[in-house]
């Protein structure tokens, strides 16, 4: 038993290892001076260390506008997602309806057109409706490409729930929107919030629409913006900005996510969700 | 005035499935009317037909003398109590019970003092903090009466309310149920496929089998006055005796001359079969002649199963006797039937059989 313990505990620390290593050479590398993080073969212990890289970013870029443009998309996107998505899926889970499979079934091929494809369709399109370098031109093709699958997880979900409870409701005199908002809605929360943060990250991290979409400098999300760091010279690629950059942007979100997820497990437990 | 009314009401599931076969019954204010019928016969669809949780295929559905059939379950104004209970998990009992009253936009004091009473009157006034999930199986059972009792709807629809309960909690809520819905003059529709339930509760029983109506009567006339052979056997514990007339001169024993006679005529129609309830054969004294072959003690009665070589094959009855008698397995003994509470079927419909 205790070799076998042993065993696990190994591999794990591997595993661990593999997968942390990377970040923590990022981590070291941002603190680094230049010379530092470019020396061969690399130095992978704390020699010297420097805030000049974190400095930098904030010289070089509008980091905060970048920030703001990315909040402002992915939560727009988000929140009409879960909007329309969890309305759809109970529809389609709880009120009988013709043509609910079929339905079902449309919206599972949407969701296998990749959505590079789209790209100068929509280009010519927003063009012509002058929505280019306007948040639209990024919020309406998020939602509609994560709407599909967002609806086939939650309609799942909702499924689960007995359906006795959405009766109950009705015969208790609420109509349907009363029935899902105050009945089904709570009930999927653990779903819904799931589907929202991985909405969430998807939005964040895309990066072709929105460095076609978006060429002003100041509608640029963080993503693009990042990638746009160039250095003072040429041939000198500034990686210690731009990872300092990247952490930056993806260590608050990661902080962000970690909270909600608690908050998720702990109504989860108070809430109960066999009736 | 809350009553309820079908007229010709047909429900259909697909092509060759048919719920309820042409319903025709009503319930008037104030009764206790118990769907009884056993796993699939339409009870429970018919349940959901009067709720508006399922549509009429045909026929219409009155409520307070409406055609409701178009009318959503919120628009019909009526409360349900679910055979799972159907308490919503994420809010406690509290909210579940006022949540009725919530929606029909009650003021926060009134609903206050409501549910408060009708906490007080189910004995769940310590629990209205609690989720569901923190009370028993007895405990829910009460939140969920309470969420139907809290206003004052046109009907009362209970699922199998008392099927997930186990035995001495059944037999308990059975009389407290009933003396709760008729302290509110509630018009009550009941559905189980619990004999013993039906009759101990019900003011009228409505029996089903395979989506049609068998039989609508008063629980003694249902036990007592069956119109065929399905309501005989499925109403009464234990069973009725059964016993198919093949040779109508074997059955001397058991009749008299005259019945004898009737009987005779009847058996040239067609099957006849009579039943005999288990409390209506004395043991002891009498003509006919049977060996003891098991004895089932139920407290205060044994029931006792006797094989008699009434016909060309023998008969096994079961009857009732006074725990104090002294009887073994294998006894021969010796009974009589109650002539006048024989009922006799033709063709597994019941006659009556003039002497």
């Amino acid at each position: 038993m205790r070799l076998k313990r042993f065993f696990l505990y190994v591999g794990v620390a591997i595993m661990a290892f593999y997968c942390l290593f990377p970040i923590y050479f990022l981590v070291l590398d941002s603190f680094e001076p230049t010379n530092v993080s470019y020396s061969s073969p690399p130095i992978l212990y704390p020699v010297a260390f420097t805030f000049s890289n974190y400095i930098g970013v904030f010289k070089d870029i509008p980091l905060l506008t970048y920030i703001k443009n990315s909040t402002i998309v992915s939560l727009s996107a988000t929140a009409i997602v879960i909007l329309i998505g969890s309305m759809a899926a109970f529809a389609v889970a709880k009120i009988r309806f013709r043509g609910s499979s079929p339905f079902m079934n449309f919206l599972l091929i949407l969701g296998f057109f990749p959505a590079a494809t789209m790209i100068f369709p929509l280009y010519e399109m927003f063009a012509n409706f002058h929505l280019l370098n306007n948040y639209l031109s990024l919020i309406l093709p998020y939602t509609s490409v994560s709407i599909p699958l967002t609806v086939w997880i939650l309609a799942t979900y909702f499924e689960q729930i007995p359906t006795a409870l959405y009766e109950a409701a009705r015969v208790d005199g609420m109509s349907r929107f009363q029935a899902f908002y105050k009945i089904i809605l709570p009930l999927g929360i653990p779903a819904v919030s799931t589907v929202a943060i991985l909405n969430f990250i998807a939005c964040w991290n895309e990066f072709i629409l929105a460095l076609t979409f978006m060429t002003k400098e100041n509608m640029r999300t963080i993503t693009v913006g990042i990638s746009m760091i160039s250095g003072r010279f040429s041939y000198q690629y500034p990686w210690g900005e731009i990872i300092a950059g990247a952490l930056l942007v993806t260590v608050p979100l990661v902080i962000i996510i970690f909270i909600a997820q608690e908050k998720i497990i702990s109504g989860l437990t108070a809430g109960a969700i066999k009736g | 005035m809350h009553r309820l009314e079908f007229q010709n009401v047909y429900k259909r599931f697909g092509e060759k499935v048919i719920a309820v076969n042409n319903a025709n019954f009503f319930v008037d204010e104030g009764e206790f009317v118990t769907l009884l019928g056993p796993s699939g016969c339409g009870k429970t669809t018919t349940l959901r037909l009067i709720a508006g949780l399922e549509r009429t295929s045909e026929g219409k559905i009155l409520i307070n003398d409406k055609i409701v059939n178009a009318l959503s379950p919120s628009e019909r104004d009526i409360a349900m109590v679910f055979q799972s209970y159907a308490l919503y998990p994420h809010m406690n009992v509290f909210e579940n019970i006022a949540i009725p009253l919530q929606v029909r936009k009650m003021s926060k004091s009134d609903v206050k003092t409501r549910v408060g009473s009708i906490a007080q009157m189910l004995g769940i006034s310590n629990l209205l903090d609690r989720k569901p999930r923190e009370l028993s199986g007895g405990q829910r059972q009460r939140v969920a009466i309470g969420r139907a009792l809290v206003r004052n709807p046109n009907l009362f629809l209970l699922d199998e309310p008392l099927a997930n309960l186990d035995a001495i909690l059944r037999h308990r809520m059975r009389g407290e149920l009933k003396a709760l819905f008729h302290s509110v003059h509630g018009t009550t529709i009941y559905v189980t496929h619990d004999q013993e339930e039906a009759l101990a509760m019900s003011d009228k029983i409505v029996v089903m089998n395979y989506g049609v109506i068998q039989q609508i009567g008063a629980p003694e006339e249902i036990y007592k006055r069956p119109v065929n052979k399905f309501v005989a056997v499925f109403v009464g514990n234990p069973q009725i005796n059964m016993i198919e007339v093949k040779d109508v001169k074997a059955m001397s024993k058991l009749l008299s001359p005259l019945k004898l006679n009737a009987i005779e005529k009847l058996s040239h129609e067609g099957k006849v079969e009579i039943g005999i309830r288990p409390e209506n054969i004395v043991l002891g004294e009498g003509n006919v002649i049977g060996k003891v072959t098991l004895i089932e003690p139920m407290g205060a009665n044994l029931l006792v199963s006797v094989e008699t070589p009434l016909d060309s094959e023998k008969v096994k009855v079961k009857l009732f006797i006074s725990n104090t008698v002294k009887i073994l397995e294998g006894d021969d003994v010796k009974f009589s039937i109650k002539e006048s509470e024989l009922l006799f079927f033709l063709n597994e419909k019941r006659v009556d059989v003039e002497e």
